[in-house]
Order: structure tokens, then sequence, then C-alpha cells
């Protein structure tokens, strides 16, 4: 409650607080619910891809291959990351961690990174990792063979960017509205409660001009208050007078005393 | 202040109007602008995936067609595509259609109606593979499925058009949630905004001016604000400053004549006159008029709000909380240790409201607020790095103590200011704060929870706690720190004079605490769990239980009326506690998420019925004690006893749910209540039979 601020502006900066607060969780609400649906579109997507691998995978698999027998792998790999421009790799890895099949060959032989190895170890037929590595999002899927033992896994990674920026882009879009609804319902809340609040100045004007002695013009019937204001007024310009009638009075017999003494003096 | 009390009256409703349209409308408007921005970044990504899904199919038909099987006799079809259907909800249908556009193979959706379509695409060459086209509630996206260089047909996949529309609606709940919060929180601080700012002034002043125009100008009035009010109050207090100052200047130069003139003048007039101002007028004190406190009730309500919504921010998720810092201990279940942080916290607060209760007594309200209230926070802030199943007993401890604390502070600062005649009023405006508050911090703690994780949502709860203290820190500094009212300490004899009442012994054993039990049992403990494993997120769990606060607030004040009006509050009692027992049964017939809301909701009504009349039972029949000992002695033995029942409910619901399993431990709870009920009931009849039997011996051997 800062001072000097008129009663009107008081309120409307308490309203304009639960307004902002409303309005903030409303836009935090509709953000994470952009965000989750944003990221479980793209990560569907992408899981298509990499489910569609895995079958190629797992029929060679059925068939009684090993991992690094499924030469057709590489090329398939290939052709996806050539036609999906937001793919930033594909790698199929043994149980072990070593990276079998890679879009970058040079990262074959490799090992993957432990939480990978870690994942696949929770993993089951059915399941899906989702997780973050370097500039990529990533997609973990397993590797089973004919007697469902895992033979290791298929990682699809793509660009962060892919969900960062447009996440980022709502973000802002939402603060931009945040800022604007908040500014245009700040002045509807002003104006409103200016609108209200109107009578209860227009009382406090009144009784502050009883106050101070002055008519403002006005003939409306005074309340209350105001005539008890217009009672303590009297009341107190009373008290003011026989205080100074008494000074005067004490200050008169005072000076006829002294005078009577300078005369007696002489 | 006939006119303007009028327009007071009406101001705070009218803020209120003005704040919900304006919180409700922003809040529309806000939703409508998120939807379309998200329309337009998920429909294009829907798109690609539709193609993405379609490529994948087509180059499994064309493997097929290689492999030599008649484009017009794929075999299995309806259940590949049943399978991508169920992978991803957003689409709709799945459809294959020859080169001339005759369906072939679908699955899915009705797409009769939509026929006619495909035949007119049969040829397009132009339509862009990458975007789709919307048709009916649906987005067409169509690749065309050729084979070296032969066009086989097409395939259609139909997404979902209100798909991200129907994405919102899973956050429609969570609006309103917010809504209604909203709704209760704005309620809250205009309260207390009109009475700081409006009516509060307006009372002092009043009162001063009462005075001040019949010659008492012994008290000026304090206003912290320099608006319209503030001005009026300015201009007031320089006139009763000015009238003190003149009277002292006065004195002072009387009494200096006085001390020279002592016996050589005629002093007579003089003394006649100021005699007469001095008769006339009250003035204050050489250091100057006093100021004029006006302390309302409405002051603490909102720091009460803020901690009681700060503690309960968890409750949508405390079990599943401990659930995760769960480890096994010889001889003891998982369900039974689940519920002993809440028993724990339940005990603390306990032996705290005693404790604090002196404390509070001694140096006033506002410290141990401040101290209950900085205790909470710092609790709620370790609770949130509890790493086991300790730590968490050893913060919720000390959060149950801090907030004792600050409930008994709150409760001695409503008893400091109301009188024996309105403290029922203000008791109930206490309740209502606590339950609003409850309703509000378990709804929005679900919310956040779901978002941004239980540890963050317990940091969120002591910031607010934080905020409360600021807020007493405050507001409430202009105050006396005074003793408030005088209350003789329990002694062990006024428990044997309570138990030796035997109407006292069955209200507290047969209702109050079994009601206790199916409120930390069933609402703290089990429902959430049970909750969970029904499958339903955190941001439901916390709506579901705000049904609870949310009866309580509606109906509270309507069945206080109605007892009030009818009297016999046993009968209430009675009602409020079989009700609340059919509430917790009915969940072993409901077991879904809509039967447990109705059950909460339920239990909510019950308690409003029964658990408020339970306190103006317990006045009635231990009137005599009260004579002895004092009512406030009496309602505090009975409180500390039925917290036995906030202790218990916990690990009692453990111990069944182990035993039984969720529907089966909530309806036993639920026969606990009804068996208490009956037995209440029984009691009173045989105690009121046997009182009626010894006053008839009375009279015959009177007679």
């Amino acid at each position: 409650m800062k001072k000097g601020l008129p009663l009107r502006v008081r309120i409307s900066l308490m309203i304009i607080l639960i307004l902002a607060f409303a309005l903030l969780l409303n836009t935090f609400l509709n953000f994470s619910n952009f965000e989750k649906n944003y990221n479980s579109i793209i990560y569907s997507r992408f899981f298509v891809i990499a489910k569609d691998l895995q079958n190629t995978a797992e029929y060679g698999l059925n068939l009684g291959l090993s991992l690094p027998e499924l030469e057709n792998i590489q090329e398939i790999i290939n052709g996806v990351v050539k036609e999906q421009k937001d793919i930033v790799f594909i790698r199929l890895f043994n149980d072990r961690g070593t990276v079998i099949f890679d879009t970058d060959q040079s990262g074959r032989n490799r090992s993957v990174p432990n939480g990978w190895i870690e994942k696949l170890a929770d993993m089951d037929t059915e399941s899906m990792s989702k997780s973050a590595y370097k500039n990529a999002q990533v997609v973990l899927l397993p590797l089973m063979n004919t007697f469902n033992i895992k033979a290791g896994a298929l990682a699809l990674g793509f660009s962060k960017s892919h969900i960062t920026i447009p996440v980022k882009e709502m973000l802002l879009y939402l603060f931009r509205y945040f800022v604007i609804l908040a500014a245009v319902f700040a002045a509807i809340t002003l104006a409103g409660v200016s609108f209200f609040s109107k009578n209860v100045v227009r009382d406090f004007s009144i009784m502050l001009s009883a106050l101070n002695g002055h008519s403002d013009g006005r003939s409306a019937p005074m309340t209350d208050t105001q005539m008890q204001i217009v009672e303590f007024r009297e009341k107190s310009q009373e008290a003011l007078r026989k205080i100074e009638d008494a000074s005067k009075e004490l200050e008169r017999i005072d000076k006829k005393g002294n005078a009577k003494n300078e005369e007696r003096a002489r | 202040m006939k006119n303007g009390q009028g327009n007071l009256l009406s101001i705070g409703t009218k803020m209120l109007i003005l704040t919900m349209v304006l919180v409700i409308s922003s809040s529309i408007l806000m939703s409508f602008f998120a939807v379309r921005k998200s329309e337009r970044k998920i429909i294009p990504e829907m798109d690609k995936k539709a193609i993405t899904i379609g490529e994948s199919i087509d180059s499994l038909i064309i493997k097929a067609v290689e492999y030599g099987i008649p484009f017009d006799s794929l075999k299995g079809t309806k259940e590949f595509f049943e399978s991508v259907l169920k992978d991803n909800p957003e689409i709709k249908y799945i459809a294959i259609t020859d080169p001339e556009g005759n369906m072939l193979y679908n699955h899915g959706a009705n797409i009769e109606p939509i026929m006619s379509f495909f035949k007119a695409e049969h040829g397009k060459q132009t339509r862009s593979l990458k975007k789709s086209v919307p048709i009916s509630d649906y987005y067409d996206s169509r690749i065309p499925i050729v084979n070296n260089a032969h066009v086989l047909g097409s395939l259609h996949i139909g997404m979902d058009r209100m798909f991200v529309q129907s994405k919102t609606k899973d956050i429609i709940y969570d609006i309103f949630t917010v809504l209604v919060v909203s709704f209760l929180i704005t309620f809250e601080i205009l309260l207390f905004l009109i009475a700081y700012t409006i009516s509060g002034p307006i009372d002092s002043i009043k009162k001063v001016v009462s005075g001040a125009k019949d010659g008492d100008f012994t008290q000026y009035v304090t206003v912290n604000s320099r608006d319209e009010i503030g001005s009026f109050v300015g201009s007031f207090n320089e006139v009763i400053f000015r009238i003190n100052k003149a009277y002292h200047e006065l004195k002072e130069k009387y009494h200096g004549y006085k001390d020279h003139t002592e016996g050589v003048r005629d002093t007579r007039a003089i003394d006649t006159a100021v005699k007469e101002i001095e008769e006339s007028y009250k003035f204050g004190d050489a250091e100057g008029p006093q100021r004029f406190f006006q302390r309302l009730l409405i002051y603490i309500r909102p720091a009460l709000f803020l901690v009681i919504f700060s503690e309960s921010l968890s409750l949508s998720f405390f079990p599943m909380f401990v659930d995760q810092l769960y480890k096994p201990v010889a001889g003891i279940s998982k369900d039974l240790i689940i519920g002993l942080p809440i028993s724990i916290f339940m005990l603390f607060w306990a032996i705290s409201l005693p404790l604090g209760g002196v404390w509070s007594e001694k140096i006033g309200r506002r410290k141990p607020f401040l101290v209950g209230a900085l205790t909470t926070a710092i609790g709620l802030l370790l609770t949130g790095t509890s790493r086991t199943v300790y730590d968490l007993l050893l913060w919720r401890s000390v959060t149950a103590v801090g907030y004792g604390i600050v409930y008994i502070a709150c409760q001695g600062y409503i008893t400091d200011n109301t009188t024996p005649k309105n403290r029922t009023r203000g008791m109930a405006m206490f309740l209502s704060g606590f339950f609003s508050g409850s309703l509000c911090g378990a709804a929005i703690g679900g919310i956040l929870a779901d978002r941004i994780g239980f540890r963050p949502t317990f940091f969120v709860s002591g910031g607010v706690t934080v905020i409360s203290a600021l807020f007493v820190f405050h507001f409430l500094q202009d105050y006396h720190e005074d003793s408030g009212s005088a209350r003789g300490k329990i002694k062990l004899s006024h428990f044997r004079l309570l138990l030796s009442n035997k109407r006292f012994l069955s209200l507290t054993f047969f209702s109050a605490i079994p009601a206790k039990i199916c409120l930390t049992g069933f609402l703290y403990y089990a429902a959430p769990l049970y909750l969970k494993f029904l499958g339903n997120s955190q941001s439901a769990i916390g709506r579901v239980l705000m049904g609870y606060g949310l009866a309580m607030v509606l109906i509270s004040p309507l069945t206080a009326r109605l007892a009030d009006a009818l009297g016999n509050r046993k009968r209430f009692v009675i009602i409020g506690g079989i009700a609340a027992g059919i509430a917790l049964i009915m969940v072993y017939r409901f077991q879904s998420t809509l039967g447990i809301l109705f059950s909460i909701t339920l239990l909510g009504t019950a308690h409003a019925v029964g658990v408020s009349s339970q306190l103006t039972l317990i006045t009635e029949i231990c009137k005599d004690a009260g004579d002895k000992i004092g009512l406030g002695t009496v309602i505090g033995i009975y409180r500390l006893i039925e917290r036995a029942g906030n202790i218990s409910g916990p690990i009692i619901s453990g111990i069944l749910i182990t035993v039984y399993g969720f529907s089966e431990a909530i309806a036993g709870i639920g026969i606990i209540m009804v068996a208490g009920s009956i037995m209440f009931t029984l009691s009173f009849l045989l105690f009121d039979l046997l009182d009626k039997q010894r006053e008839k011996s009375y009279v015959s051997a009177a007679d």
C-alpha cells in the first residue's frame, strides 16, 4: 500500500494483482498443455519411423541372423535419414552398448552413453524410452530376437530444436498475450473501480468540506457521520475559541497585574 | 452514516462481481488465443505424422504386392490398421481406394459420408502430399500407392479435426479449478481490502467522531494512506492535535501564572474559565491524544488462509510422495508406513496446540503467528528435500509444530477480538477461511504437482507461508501485544470432571473421534492413494479432494442456521455421523473416480451437518462443568481428546488397506463411523431414559 495513491488506484492495484495471478496460472496451464501435446506428437512421429526400423531389424533377427549380420540395415537407415531431414542420427547397438550400425559410419564400434545401456536393461518388448543426448532428443527401442532376448537397441535422435523452438515461440506468444490482456484488463479494472467507488470518494469529499467548513454548493441530504462532522467542527471551534479566550484573559490579567506592580513600585 | 454505509456495504459486492467478470473473461480470452496458436503449430506436425504413417503402410503394401499378392486381395489389413489406430489415437480412419476412388479397405470411423470426396479426388495430381485437406470432421492426408510407376490406388489417413480442441478439454477442468480458486482468493483478498481501506477506517472515524462531536478530544484515527480517506483523516487529526496543543499551552501558562501569583493576585476569573474548559471537553494527556485502535477480525483471515492454503498444497499427493521415499522396514507393512507421516503430523499438531495456546496467551498473537508461520515454512521447505521416510517424519513434525502454533494463535486472535455474543460468528469466519484455504490448496497443489513435481510444490508451499508471515508482520504490527482473554490452565482434575460425564464420553468417543478417523484416514490418506490407483492425474486428485472443502464452505453456514433455528443438535450429530459412514461405505459399491468424488462431497456435507453441531452439543451437555472450569477449558479438552482420531486415522486406514485393499478399507472406516453413530444414539437414549426414571423416583420420593 503506497502512500499518496488515490483510493480507486489502491483498490485497482489489488484487483489487478488477483487478475494477474489468475491469468498467469491460466497461461501456465495452456503453455504446459501445449508443451505436453507438442512433445507427444513430435515423439510419436519419430516413434513411427523407429518402429518401422525396429520391425525390419527384428525380422532379420527372427530369421536367426545376428545384429552385425543385418547388412541391409545400413542402407535403410541412410535412406531414412536422407528422407527425414530432422533426424540427426540412427544407431543400432548391441546389448553391451557397442554401435553396430550408425548413420555416421565412423561411429561404428564406439560405445553408446551408459544411460542408454541402463535404460535398455529396464525395457521390455513393448516399451519405448525418451531421453536427451547432446543436441538431440532420442527415441530408444529394444531389439528382440526369436527367443525374446534383447539383442540390442535402436536409438533414433532428432534435433532438439524441433521441439524447443516451437515451444519457445509458444511461450513468447503466450507471454505477449499475457502482457496485452493484463494491460487491457488493468485499464478496465481502473475504470470499473473508479465508477463503483465514486460514491465513497464523494462521501469523503463532502465530509472533508464539512470538516473544513466549506460548502460545495450541493444540497444533498447529509449522512449521520457527515452531520456528526459538522457538529465536531462546531464543537472544536467552540473549544478553540474558549481556549483562546482563556489564554487572552490570562495574558490580560497578567499584564494588568504587572502594570499594577510597576505602579506600586514607582 | 446511513447512506454512506449503504454504499459501503454494496461496494464489496460490486468489486467482487467486477473482479470475477474480469478474471473469467480474461481467462477465456487467454485460452482462446492459446488454442488458436496451438492449432497452428500442431496441425502441420499432425500432417507430417500422417504422411510418415502413410509411407510406412505404403511400403508394406508395396512389399506385399511385390511378393505377388494382388492389390485388391490383401489379407489382414483390418488387424494391421486396427493396431495403427490403437497406437495413434488422433488418427480416426485409414482407407485404401483403387485408382477410381472406390473403397477397397478401410478401418476406423464411419467414412460413408465422405466417400464422394475420395472419388472426386481421383486423378488429382495437384494436391500437395505434405498438406492435409479438411473434410467433414477430419484432416485427410492422401498418399498415392505406386508400384513400378503404376498407380495402384490411394491411401487415405484421417486425423481428428477436433484433436487440438479435445486436448484443450484436458485442461478445461484445470482452468475451471483455477477460476474457482481465483474466486475464493478474490473473495478473501477483497474482504480484507475493503475492511482495510474503506470500512475499517470509516468505522474508526465513526467511533472517534461520535465522541469528538461531544467534546472528547482524547483520540485520533490512524490510517496508513493518503487517499481520499487518508486526507480526510489527516485533516481531522490536525484539528484534534491543534485543540490538544492549544489546551496544553493554556494549561502551562495557567500553571506558570498560578505559581508566580499564588496568594498575591485574584485568579478567580481565569480559574473559572479553565475549569469550564476542562469540564466541557476531554483532552489527551501531556503526550497528546491517544491513537484509536480498530481491531478487525478480518485482518487475520488472509494470513490464516495463506497458511492453510500452503499446507494443503500437498494434500492431493502427500501419500504418493511418501511412497516414493518408501524403503521396506521389517515387520511393518508399506501401507502403514505411508500413513505414518500423516499420523506423526497430527500428533505433533495436537501437542503444539495447548503449548502454543499458553505461549500466545502470554505474549500476544502476532509473535506466535510469525514464529509459527516461519517454522511451518522451514518445515515445508525441508520436507521437499527429504530423501528418506525418517527425514520426512522429522520435517513433518517441525511443520506440524509451526502449523499448530499458527492455528492456535489465529483462534486466540478471534477470541481476543470477539465477545461471547459474536464469538460463534468469529469462529465461523475462522472455519470458512480454513476450508477455503484447504480446498484451494488441494486443487492448486494437484495442478502444480502434475507440472512441476512434488518437491518443487513443497518449496512453493514454504514460499506461500513466508508471504503469510510477511502479511502479519506488515498488517498486524500496530496492535498491542496484550495477553488477550485470560484462560485457565488445563489440569488433570478437569479431565476427571469431564470424563465422569457420560454424555461427554459418548459424544467424544462415538462421534467426534470416528469423524476425525474418517477425515484423516480416508480424505488425507486413503482417497489420494486410491484415486491414483484408479489412474487419476494429480490435478484430478486435487479436484476430487476439493469436493470436501467446497461442501463444508457452502453447506456449513446453511446447516448452522438450520440447527440454530431447529435446536436439537443431537439429531444433527446423528444424521451427520450416519451420512459420513454411508459416504465411505459407498466407495465399496462405486469403485470409480466419480464414486470417490461423490463420497468425498457427501463426507464434506455430512461433516458440515454433524461436526459443527458437535461443538454446540458439548457446550449444552457440559454446562455444569463449563460453569466450574470454564467453557474454554471444556472445549480445549474435547478438542485434545478428539485429535486421537486425527492421529489414529491413517494408522487404522493403513492396517485395513494392508489386510483388505482400498475399497474394503474405506468401507471399513465407514462402518466404524456408522457403528459409532448408532452407539451414540443408543447411549443418549439410554441416558435420557435413566435420567427420566431418576427424576420420577425423586418426585415419588418427594411425594
